[in-house]
């Protein structure tokens, strides 16, 4: 079976944290990359991302927000953004329906906190894509 | 006796027959006829010569002519003939001598050799022709004379005389015709009578024609239209011309009586417009005898009273006069006795419907005169003048009390020179000067000529002939009060030009005017605080989203993370102590919350003339530390406004939050530099605020810099409230915040704020 690596962007510690044990948890030879700067999240994907690879991103951040973030994603090389599977991970509790339309490769919008529940789907999917 | 000499006995002519001897010729023989014509006898003529046979007497002038002729005839052997030959004969009886005419012929006879050798004379007495024809001479002279005469008078004659054919060609003409129909001759000598008819008397001289021919005399007046067009009316008279029993034509005179007939309308016309004048104009004629009485009345009393003429004879014209009138009437008509000619005034006559009516009566004593035999009055109804004259007074009196007891100023001036004619009681009490005053000041006495609103007004209301507008108007004290003045052009009675201006005091609308815009300020503060309300509620959702969800969702996941899993001992303690962070976190949004809050409800209070440099030094000595750790420089310069009128712990909070962000975003490699200073515009404060900081990129974050909890950078702890509090404050004292940087360049807020003296 195809293994993917996980990436997490957010300035909030405590939820790097989380997502850190619990994905260690959920496949304990995953790979698990934490920024708590979106602009060093985007340096290790255009230049370090090598296989499929799930980022968790946050929307609220100081410098740069993750709608922001997507914006500069979207310039990068059709087959490094093949490799992302981008799910927004936010503590809002809006719908985000006019983002959604505009990045449209965003997988699924996820409420804070990452729960097993969520990785199970996401693994799932991943094995129906492949 | 031979033959010949018997046809020469007989012959039915006078003859004589001559013989010639030497060089004359002598009387051989005569025949019967010629002794009986001559009255002589053959013996006494033979052998003799012409002329001793003929001597001289009254009328005899030929004899040379007939030894001439004889010679003539025979030498040429030719007969030679003299025409005419007086020569009187005697008449013994009457003892006068008879005028005689002779034609008489000598024709030669010739020998057996051809040579001539008698003359035969032949004579015819022609007496008769010849005084014949002498008196048809004098006959035919005396008649040309006759005929130029008439022709001449045919000519001269200034009517028209011509003849025409059976269609009315012309024929003949005179020169007379040719002056009325204004054509020429040769012209007319071609033409029909026809053209020369009226338009509407064709028919009619066509069929006065028809009867001429017919063989009647006609004579009538029609119109006619000249050769050049001119219009005139001729009386023609028509005479059938007959030859030979026979009527071939017609004689016709013309005769332009045009202006006997326009002198005649004239006439007529002058006759109805002066019988006009006195049965049917508007004026009234009369004829009173001495006590009053009419004894003649114009038709037009019917009109103008409505009583006919007939019942005023005999009545008197005092009886129609209005009581209270009569007996100024009557004295003045008295005064007649004495002056030719009166003017009544205006006095009321009863008409036939027992209405009053003002007349006026111009009266003449032409007692005297035979014709009129009385006093010939002249009237006029002028109940409508009288009425009217009422009318206007009584609008006078209306506008009087108008100008009198209106509370605004009214007032009459020249236009354009300004000079004040008349003020209204108001007028005076307004500008504090009786009316005589008033129209000695100048207008820059009472109304500012330089305020712009003054050349506005007169130019308008040059151009459109009225304004309306406020200006500023001063009193004799000087002082000055707001007005609403109304001013239209218009011309008086003389036709000069005036301007009527109506002032109203409007000081008490201006103040309710003013109370109104504040509270229409106040009005726009609420709606502005409203309107902060209602982002504060948009923001509050975003608190709920991000800053209050964060930290719970935080400590929801840690909790299920030491739940669902034996985590060593060192993880479990890094989590205990995430959840106390993350308890913290909620603790300091609660504060945060709180301290907006508190805000609000501080908006009521109290403000104080705040003085900026010891403020400034007041945040100065409370985070000494901080400001020589950082290495702070402040600079201030409040030279232009030192002072601000406005809640002392807003602008401290605003001015704090300021100076620490200005150190937390510093620029790593030098020292932080804050510069404060104030400048005054209109009345506004303002207030700048530059450091030599970081900056932002405001293309960037520009929407949200004043935003709660934003933030924009992540080396230093930050809650992004700072300046959303200094933007809240700013805007609770009524002013503004603005925001000038770029990144690396710094960064310069700046605040207005309501000056207040």
């Amino acid at each position: 079976m195809e293994t993917f690596n996980y990436m997490v962007v957010d300035d909030d510690r405590t939820n790097n944290l989380i997502c850190k044990l619990l994905i260690q948890k959920f496949d304990a030879d995953a790979e698990i990359k934490l920024f708590l700067k979106p602009e060093e999240g985007l340096d290790y994907i255009e230049n370090f991302v090598d296989k499929p690879t799930v980022l968790f991103l946050d929307v609220n951040m100081p410098t740069m927000s993750g709608w922001e973030f997507l914006d500069q994603f979207i310039a990068f090389k059709t087959e490094i953004k093949d490799k992302l599977h981008i799910y927004i991970l936010t503590s809002a509790i809006q719908c985000f329906q006019k983002e959604k339309e505009t990045y449209p490769f965003v997988k699924k919008i996820l409420a804070k906190p990452l729960k097993m529940a969520y990785l199970m789907e996401i693994k799932n999917s991943f094995s129906k894509q492949l | 006796m031979p033959y010949h000499q018997k046809i020469f006995e007989n012959l039915p002519f006078p003859c004589l027959l001559f013989e010639k001897r030497g060089e004359n010729f002598i009387i051989k023989e005569s025949n019967t006829l010629y002794c009986r014509v001559t009255n002589s006898n053959e013996e006494e003529l033979k052998g003799k010569l012409i002329e001793q046979v003929f001597p001289q007497n009254s009328f005899s002038l030929g004899l040379n002519e007939i030894i001439e002729s004889f010679k003539i005839a025979f030498k040429s052997q030719q007969p030679h003939k003299i025409d005419v030959l007086r020569y009187d004969l005697y008449d013994k009886e009457n003892d006068s001598n008879l005028e005689k005419y002779w034609e008489i012929e000598n024709i030669p006879l010739l020998d057996e050799n051809h040579e001539s050798e008698y003359i035969l004379t032949v004579v015819k007495d022609i007496s008769f022709e010849i005084l014949e024809s002498k008196r048809c001479e004098v006959l035919q002279y005396n008649l040309d004379t006759k005929t130029e005469n008439h022709e001449e008078f045919i000519q001269r004659i200034t009517d028209g005389l011509f003849s025409l054919d059976l269609d009315g060609n012309f024929m003949s003409l005179n020169k007379g015709l040719i002056d009325i129909t204004e054509t020429s001759e040769s012209e007319l000598l071609k033409m029909n009578f026809l053209p020369f008819c009226g338009q509407d008397y064709r028919e009619f001289i066509v069929k006065k024609f028809n009867a001429a021919i017919g063989g009647k005399n006609q004579k009538f007046e029609a119109h006619f239209i000249s050769g050049k067009g001119r219009k005139m009316v001729l009386e023609i008279s028509l005479v059938p011309l007959k030859h030979n029993g026979i009527i071939t034509g017609l004689y016709g005179i013309a005769k332009d009586i045009s202006k006997l007939k326009e002198s005649e309308i004239a006439l007529s016309q002058s006759e109805r417009k002066f019988k006009a004048l006195v049965q049917q104009g508007s004026d009234l004629i009369g004829i009173l005898d001495l006590e009053g009485k009419y004894k003649f009345v114009s038709e037009t009393s019917n009109l103008v009273l409505g009583i006919k003429s007939e019942e005023f004879i005999g009545q008197t014209a005092f009886d129609f006069i209005h009581p209270e009138d009569k007996d100024r009437v009557k004295l003045q008509f008295s005064e007649l006795e004495i002056k030719k000619q009166i003017e009544i005034q205006p006095f009321r006559f009863k008409n036939a419907k027992g209405e009053w009516r003002w007349i006026e009566t111009k009266a003449t004593n032409l007692a005297n005169d035979p014709s009129v035999g009385g006093i010939v009055t002249n009237s006029r109804d002028v109940t409508e003048y009288i009425n009217s004259q009422k009318a206007i007074k009584e609008s006078e009196e209306r506008y009087r009390s108008f100008f009198e007891n209106s509370l605004d100023a009214i007032m009459v001036t020249i236009p354009k020179e300004g000079r004040i004619l008349a003020a209204s009681p108001s007028a005076c009490k307004m500008f504090q000067r009786t009316e005589e005053e008033l129209c000695l000041v100048e207008r820059a006495e009472l109304i500012n000529p330089l305020d712009l609103r003054l050349a506005e007004a007169l130019k308008l209301r040059s151009e459109t002939g009225t304004a309306n507008v406020e200006l500023t108007f001063i009193r004799k004290d000087g002082s000055k009060f707001p007005g609403e003045i109304t001013s239209s052009i218009f011309k008086d009675a003389n036709g000069d030009l005036r301007s009527s201006m109506i002032i109203r005091d409007i000081t008490e609308r201006k103040a309710t005017e003013n109370n109104l815009l504040k509270l229409n300020k106040e009005l726009e503060n609420y709606t502005k605080e409203l309107f902060a309300a209602n982002e504060g509620l948009e923001q509050f959702s975003y608190i709920v989203s991000h800053n209050l969800r964060a930290p719970i969702a935080n400590i929801i996941g840690i909790a299920d993370l030491l739940e669902n899993s034996n985590q060593p001992e060192e993880i479990q303690e890094v989590l205990l102590n995430e959840i106390f962070t993350n308890i913290g976190r909620l603790d300091d949004v609660m504060q945060d919350l709180n301290e907006t809050l508190k805000l609000k409800a501080d908006f009521s209070k109290k403000r104080e003339s705040v003085n900026l440099e010891s403020l400034i030094q007041n945040i100065i000595a409370s985070n000494q530390n901080l400001i020589d750790n950082e290495n702070v420089s402040i600079i201030s310069d409040f030279s232009s406004i030192d002072a601000v009128y406005t809640v002392k712990s807003y602008l401290y909070s605003a001015f704090y939050n300021l100076i620490s962000n200005s150190i937390k975003y510093r620029k790593p490699e030098f020292s932080p530099v804050i510069e404060i200073r104030t400048e005054r515009q209109n009345d506004q404060v303002i207030i700048h605020f530059k450091d030599n900081g970081l900056g932002i990129d405001l293309e960037k974050k520009g929407d949200q810099i004043f935003g709660f909890y934003k933030r924009f950078h992540n080396h230093v702890e930050g809650k992004g409230l700072g300046l959303f509090m200094v933007k809240s404050q700013i805007e609770m004292l009524g002013g503004q915040i603005k925001v000038n940087s770029s990144l690396g360049q710094g960064t310069e807020f700046i605040i207005y704020l309501q000056y207040n003296e």
